[in-house]
């Protein structure tokens, strides 16, 4: 079991929305954590248990702020490959996928993303009764995870969500949990030390704090 | 499922002192005029995140040159205690305003006067922070034939623009939500003009907050089968014996979906 007072968490600034509330949320929880503008090199990252990537807005700027700050490189070379938990949220979550749809342009295609877990990020269809954007708290059924996982949140919890796009991975081994909207959807998201909330555990009240703490207990594999 | 929502509205003007800096109040309003102050924003928010409110909406109601600092120190303290989402609005008329929102800790921006006098502020808002977070506010007024009017300058001109006609521009522009408010309900404690809701929600697309004139539990219902997503209410919950879990449990009990625990 991890000791959540003495994670140190790297907040991944990539521009992509407010980082304050996250960082409340952390504080709250007792762990330390530092706003990172820019990706510090490999070596020095070793000081980081856990790394945090949160974000709002489109597939596509979001891609591109990731690369404008090379991010994207930090991930993929230096983050990922060391086994050290990563969270996405929201956006951040989404851009884990390997390609999306949002701000494609209007002949269609994919933006390309980064490619940690397999699958697409797109639009959810709109029906009577689904309005978009899909707004306001609703219920996560979290699938059976491995009982050795500290990760295990509260069943039955209901979390909020602000999002138009999904993400539907590839495997479905790697789909953590799911909220109803019309459809099943992908709510939550895994594969090895990679970790995707398409809802905001840091607007989610009790039941999120107790998501980013489980997060904090996860380690390194 | 997704639940529907209920939002204590959380109306701010500053109260200037000789002797410290100027400091937010909260108040409540009867018929956009009549103001109450009754407390500090930040201690009852956070007493109402303890009682499961959903969401929270903090409005300046002056949106002056002098209580935007006030407002932004507001949204701040309120985001570094609070795990709920805040949607901050009230003289918003710059994209520059809504990135020092967000980046103070807003979840989402209500935008109202500014959008009516120049629409393409919400493409502007949209395509750079994107639809989640930005609310259209309507404040509508009823007509004597039966239609309602958006009203600007918090109640003040009458733009003539059709409500549901509005909304649709909104929401086309790139409004995530709108919020209607009922000028003639505003405080009175009558209920929701529930026309009006079903009107502008049966127009759009987007997902509709109601507010306006709560004065009983049944009320919230009345609106969530009306068509809204969410309801939102100021003097409600300020003034009365009254607090968001009451309301919850007859929501529950009338049938629609809404968080009771946890």
């Amino acid at each position: 079991m991890g000791e959540v007072r003495a994670s140190k968490v790297a907040v991944l600034d990539a521009g992509l929305g407010n980082l304050g509330s996250i960082e409340a949320a952390l504080t709250r929880l007792g762990c330390s954590w530092k706003r990172l503008p820019c990706p510090p090199d490999c070596e020095e990252s070793d000081q980081y248990t856990h790394a945090v990537l949160p974000g709002v807005g489109s597939f596509k700027a979001g891609m591109d702020r990731l690369a404008d700050r090379r991010w994207d490189r930090w991930i993929s070379t230096c983050w990922a490959p060391s086994g050290r938990p990563l969270l996405g949220v929201c956006l951040g979550m989404q851009l884990m996928a390997a390609s999306g749809t949002e701000g494609a342009g209007k002949f269609g295609g994919t933006v390309k993303g980064l490619g940690l877990i397999d699958g697409s990020v797109d639009r959810m269809p709109q029906s009577p009764g689904f309005r978009l954007p899909h707004i306001g708290w609703n219920s996560v059924k979290w699938r059976s995870l491995a009982p050795e996982s500290p990760f295990q949140p509260p069943q039955s919890a209901d979390y909020y969500f602000v999002n138009s796009y999904v993400f539907t991975p590839l495997e479905d081994s790697t789909v953590l949990a799911e909220f109803d909207y019309g459809n099943r959807y992908c709510a939550a998201v895994g594969q090895g030390s990679v970790l995707g909330v398409q809802f905001h555990p840091e607007k989610s009240q009790r039941a999120g704090m107790i998501v980013l703490r489980k997060f904090l207990e996860t380690q390194p594999c | 499922m997704l639940k529907v929502r209920i939002i204590p509205k959380l109306q701010m003007v500053i109260r200037q002192s000789s002797r410290s800096r100027p400091r937010p109040a909260l108040v409540v309003t009867r018929n956009f005029g009549d103001r109450r102050v009754i407390g500090d924003p930040v201690s009852q928010a956070k007493i109402y995140e303890a009682q499961l409110a959903d969401e929270l909406i903090l409005v300046d109601i002056e949106g002056s040159s002098a209580s935007w600092p006030v407002l932004l120190q507001s949204v701040e303290a309120m985001s570094q205690v609070l795990a709920t989402p805040l949607a901050v609005g009230g003289g918003v008329r710059t994209v520059g305003q809504v990135e020092s929102l967000l980046s103070n800790g807003a979840d989402r921006v209500v935008l109202n006067t500014a959008a009516i006098s120049d629409p393409g502020l919400i493409d502007d808002v949209s395509s750079l922070f994107g639809v989640q977070c930005v609310v259209v506010s309507i404040d509508a007024r009823a007509h004597a034939d039966g239609g309602w009017t958006a009203w600007s300058g918090g109640g003040s001109y009458n733009s003539g623009l059709e409500v549901a006609q509005w909304g649709r521009e909104a929401s086309e522009r790139g409004a995530g939500e709108l919020l209607v408010t009922s000028i003639d309900r505003d405080g009175s404690g009558a209920g929701l003009d529930l026309e009006l809701v079903s009107h502008l929600s049966t127009n759009v697309h987007v997902p509709v907050m109601a507010s306006g004139g709560c004065g009983l539990a049944e009320h919230f219902s009345q609106g969530f089968g009306a068509g809204a997503a969410a309801v939102a209410a100021g003097s409600f919950f300020s003034l009365r014996d009254q607090n968001p879990m009451q309301s919850r449990a007859h929501v529950h009990n009338a049938g629609h979906p809404i968080r009771i625990g946890f």
